[in-house]
């Protein structure tokens, strides 16, 4: 591309070096003053290219060459050193394959380590792990600890990078699977490698022991050292190893094997104060101020894929701090053993509150990734045993308890209502294991995604109220007394209510409502789509108990156990706790949308001045993912505005009298809260959100700063999707 | 494109606004000292003392040509050619931690100039706005790419008006949204956006190169 500037006549020296070897195979021509005479007959600002598109993405990864902000190539001119490749490095004697003293060892393992973090974290292997010379080429190593521990990393980002890329829950912000062409290992097998660990961990683990002090001896402080180095330089490549270990574990089908990882974790985390206490007695990074560059660290070379990287503005990967890396590590652990757990789960619900759970936790990638790969193995079975389709007809049985799932039904046996029951379970497979998949990705995305799958779960929707009336026209012929209404459809309404839910929370959570827009999302929650919700849980609570009533029904005549029976049935109902939890809730929004409503009247909200803006194109924008949605129906703004308005009231509250409900609403809260039997941190979350706001609001209703204009702030720091509303 | 950086924008500050386009003429708040005013401004002066929007004043102002160029000292005028560039690029480039290439400002400039607006003071360059329209999954979608004000001149409304501006444009271009990418922690730019009915779309993860969170801000206009 060539172009006129508006700068002219730009003489800048372009003294280029051209290389030795360029010279010598091509015959060079200056053309400078053609080039110079051609740009001329350019208009002001013509550009020149060709006919192809010369789009966003051209123009953006386009660079200034030789700019050093842009050009990555002259990175490597401005640092004095010479960067040298690991062939090199070794020839040049800059680094050495054997004779490595136990420090720099440590150092080196430590380094690897953060790299190895750094690359989990979203950084691309070429700055990260690959800018360790050693990895390039183990074969080349002769110190066995080196050797084993090099390949053991490059195990664990092979299998790392493989389960990441199986389970399919990242983004581009969440990780980099680009290889680069760097090998990993694969010429050595995972089995090789453990024991190759396995063999340096035993030879380190007799130093450790012939290096330990003994009763009565007069400590030399040489050996005390050597001793802690050791001990150091062990409990590194024993980490590795069970890292490698439980990662290779999670490969394997077997549900026993999840359980072994999970072992290996623990004794990883009882690794890690022996790593945290050594972390000092390996060599550090030479800082050396006469070159004016990025730190080195022996045995790494940050600039070494340079040329790997795209043509875009040069950068270091900021590797994470060795201080870091014990927490990280301890973190990563801590994980990794929960995702352990889900094999506890057996209800798909209790699997999907299990997704819900973990994901609350922004948790890394990776953990993502395995527990997304230990839920379903070969995309067909749960934890490689239970087909999906079996796991959704528990789950019905336990929310609903269908008539024709019931084997005492005569639907049970009926051909027809089988086809009906199996081809609807079938279907609501994809929509689920994608439900589940979405809980894998990032919560940002989350989002999105969750608004989009609104539209397979109303197609499901649809399905479930039509096998409803077919199986319910089939059982009045056949057992006129039992219902099969709206028992599919309940179920599936449940969970349409719980995404779209979840999506209108997500975005207190990612902070993208405005003070303005609170408003009309608390109502929307409480008002509405909460009420369903409390509606279709007790719809199912019902239904599960006319279930209940008729199996009793049928077992007074036949067996006297059923006084055993009865007493099981009158403890606490199964959805007894979701229903108190969704009161809570309820009452929740229900005293923010109050609180909002009163402080827009005090003139406390800030709202948008702009003559093209308008609340109700915002408003259907905002709920726009719900469209798709037969039930409950979408709530248009004319129809909210008209279900909101204060003057169908009379008299018409006034602010105070608002401020006065919402505190009724945040008492309601807590009093329900407070009865929760065991209650669990969410539950004490949301009680430290409305006890405050209890107080705030009556004395906001007693006139309380009135005059003030200073806005008011909502701290979300104590509950992600309720503030503790404070006026300053 | 998680490389794609936005310039750090100006406070917002919505006195002394004159908003103004083909249509329409709103004055918001009341107009501050403005300096020295020649005869012709004199009547924008008198009549935003009196803060009233009456037909006849705007009728006026449009006959002298004065609707689009006016607030307090500031000029506001229409990306013309290539000679703007240079001030543009050192404006934008002032404000960001990477630089962007000169292809890129080409990239949006060279194919939406009607979308790129500059504030000027006597001969200085201190706002500008850079902007782009096409299609987005069947919608005529309006993009801010760049937002500067000098740091001189800011919390003077400058970055409001630039951006009123450009949205009328893309309006007269039959846009649908506006929408643009902040940094979260640019709290001055939310702030700007948020006043004018933007809202918060999305979160992007780690979008830009220094590993902090965007947001997408949008504003629909139908």
């Amino acid at each position: 591309m060539v172009m006129k500037s508006s700068v002219e006549d730009d003489d800048v020296g372009w003294g280029l070096g051209v290389p030795e070897k360029m010279r010598n195979n091509a015959n060079w021509v200056d053309v400078t003053h053609e080039f110079k005479g051609a740009c001329k007959e350019l208009n002001l600002g013509e550009l020149l290219h060709d006919k192809f598109r010369f789009g966003l993405f051209e123009a953006m990864s386009a660079i200034e060459m030789m700019d050093p902000k842009m050009d990555a190539g002259m990175i490597g001119n401005q640092v004095n050193r010479k960067v040298l490749n690991f062939e090199q490095a070794v020839k040049d004697g800059a680094i050495r394959v054997r004779d490595l003293s136990l420090p720099e060892l440590i150092g080196i393992m430590d380094t690897c380590f953060c790299c190895l973090i750094t690359w989990l974290e979203g950084h691309s292997l070429a700055q990260t792990v690959f800018t360790c010379l050693y990895v390039h080429n183990p074969d080349l190593i002769e110190d066995p600890a080196l050797k084993a521990f090099t390949l053991g990393i490059l195990k664990v980002c092979d299998i790392a990078r493989e389960k990441v890329n199986k389970a399919a829950v990242f983004e581009e912000e969440d990780f980099q699977a680009m290889t680069y062409g760097f090998k990993m290992a694969n010429n050595v097998t995972d089995l090789r490698v453990t024991g190759m660990l396995k063999d340096v961990e035993d030879e380190l683990q007799r130093k450790v022991k012939s290096t330990r002090s003994r009763q009565g001896e007069q400590r030399d402080p040489e050996v005390e050292l050597e001793h802690q180095q050791c001990l150091a330089l062990f409990s590194r490549i024993k980490f590795t190893r069970l890292l490698l270990t439980a990662l290779i574990a999670f490969t394997k089908k077997e549900t026993s094997s999840v359980s072994e990882a999970q072992k290996l974790m623990q004794q990883a985390a009882d690794l890690l104060p022996a790593l945290r206490s050594s972390i000092e007695h390996g060599i550090q990074s030479q800082n050396d101020t006469t070159k004016g560059d990025h730190p080195i660290m022996m045995g790494f070379e940050p600039l070494v894929n340079q040329r790997l990287l795209p043509p875009t503005f040069p950068r270091y990967a900021k590797i994470i701090k060795r201080e870091e890396m014990v927490n990280y590590f301890s973190k990563l652990i801590d994980r990794i053993k929960t995702v352990c757990e889900v094999i506890n789960t057996t209800n798909l619900h209790g699997i999907l509150d299990f997704f819900c759970e973990f994901s609350e936790q922004s948790p890394c990638v990776l953990s993502r990734s395995l527990l997304q790969t230990t839920f379903l193995i070969d995309n067909k079975k749960v934890f490689g045993t239970q087909p999906m389709q079996d796991m959704i007809k528990d789950a019905l049985r336990y929310f609903v308890s269908p008539p024709v799932l019931s084997s005492k039904c005569c639907l049970y046996n009926n051909h027809q209502a089988k086809d009906y029951i199996d081809s609807f379970v079938a279907h609501c497979s994809r929509p689920f294991c994608s439900l589940i998949q979405i809980h894998g990705h990032n919560r940002a995305r989350q989002r999105d995604k969750l608004g989009h799958i609104l539209e397979e779960f109303a197609t499901l929707q649809d399905e479930a109220e039509k096998v409803d009336a077919a199986l319910h026209s089939l059982l009045m012929k056949l057992e006129p007394q039992r219902q099969h209404l709206a028992c599919l459809g309940t179920w599936v309404l449940y969970h349409n209510l719980r995404i779209m839910i979840q999506y209108l929370l997500s975005g207190f959570e990612l902070e993208l409502y405005s003070m303005h827009e609170y408003y009309y999302i608390y109502w929307y929650l409480s008002e509405f789509l909460y009420a369903w919700l409390m509606s279709t849980l007790s719809r199912a609570d019902s239904s599960q108990m006319a279930e209940e009533r008729l199996l009793e029904e049928q077992q007074k005549g036949r067996s006297s156990k059923k006084i055993k029976k009865k007493k099981k049935g009158q403890g606490a109902r199964p959805l007894s706790r979701e229903i108190t939890m969704s009161q809570a809730y309820q009452n929740m929004c229900a005293g923010m949308y109050k609180t909002m409503i009163a402080l827009d009247m005090d003139g406390k909200v800030r709202k948008p001045q702009f003559e093209l803006d308008s609340e109700q194109v915002r408003y259907e924008h905002r709920f726009a993912p719900f469209n798709s949605v037969v039930t409950p129906p979408p709530v248009h703004y004319v129809q909210f505005k008209e279900m909101s308005d204060l003057k169908k009231y009379s008299p018409p509250p006034q602010s105070a009298d608002l401020y006065m409900a919402a505190s009724k609403h945040f008492q309601q809260a807590k009093l329900i809260l407070e009865n929760v039997p065991s209650p669990d941190p969410e539950v004490n979350r949301i009680l430290k959100v409305a006890k405050p706001n209890i107080v705030v609001m009556k004395l906001l209703a007693g006139g309380h700063k009135k005059e003030t204009k200073v806005l008011p702030e909502f701290d979300f720091s104590t509950h992600k999707y309720f503030p503790v509303v404070k006026i300053i | 494109m998680p490389t794609m950086g936005m310039a750090e924008i100006d406070s917002s500050s919505f006195d002394g606004v004159l908003t103004c386009s083909k249509e329409v003429v709103v004055m918001e708040g009341d107009m501050e000292d403005h300096g020295t005013l020649c005869a012709e401004e004199d009547l924008v002066a008198s009549a935003l003392a009196a803060t009233i929007t009456s037909q006849v004043i705007v009728e006026e102002l449009r006959r002298l040509g004065l609707c689009s160029n006016i607030e307090g000292d500031v000029e506001y005028v229409p990306y013309e050619s290539e000679l703007q560039m240079s001030d543009i690029k050192r404006l934008i480039t002032k404000d960001l931690s990477e630089p962007y290439s000169i292809y890129t400002y080409r990239y949006f400039i060279h194919n939406w100039p009607q979308l790129c607006f500059l504030a000027m003071v006597d001969k200085d360059c201190v706002g500008a706005i850079v902007c782009k329209l096409d299609m987005h999954k069947k919608i005529h979608r309006g993009y801010i790419a760049m937002l500067a004000v000098d740091s001189r001149y800011r919390r003077k409304g400058i970055g409001t008006y630039l951006v009123k501006k450009a949205i009328y444009a893309m309006m007269d271009d039959d846009c649908d949204e506006v929408v643009l990418e902040t940094e979260i922690t640019n709290q001055s730019a939310q702030k700007l956006y948020e006043n004018l009915g933007f809202v918060r779309d999305k979160r992007l993860f780690q979008y830009y190169l220094n590993g902090v969170d965007a947001l997408r801000l949008k504003l629909w206009l139908r």
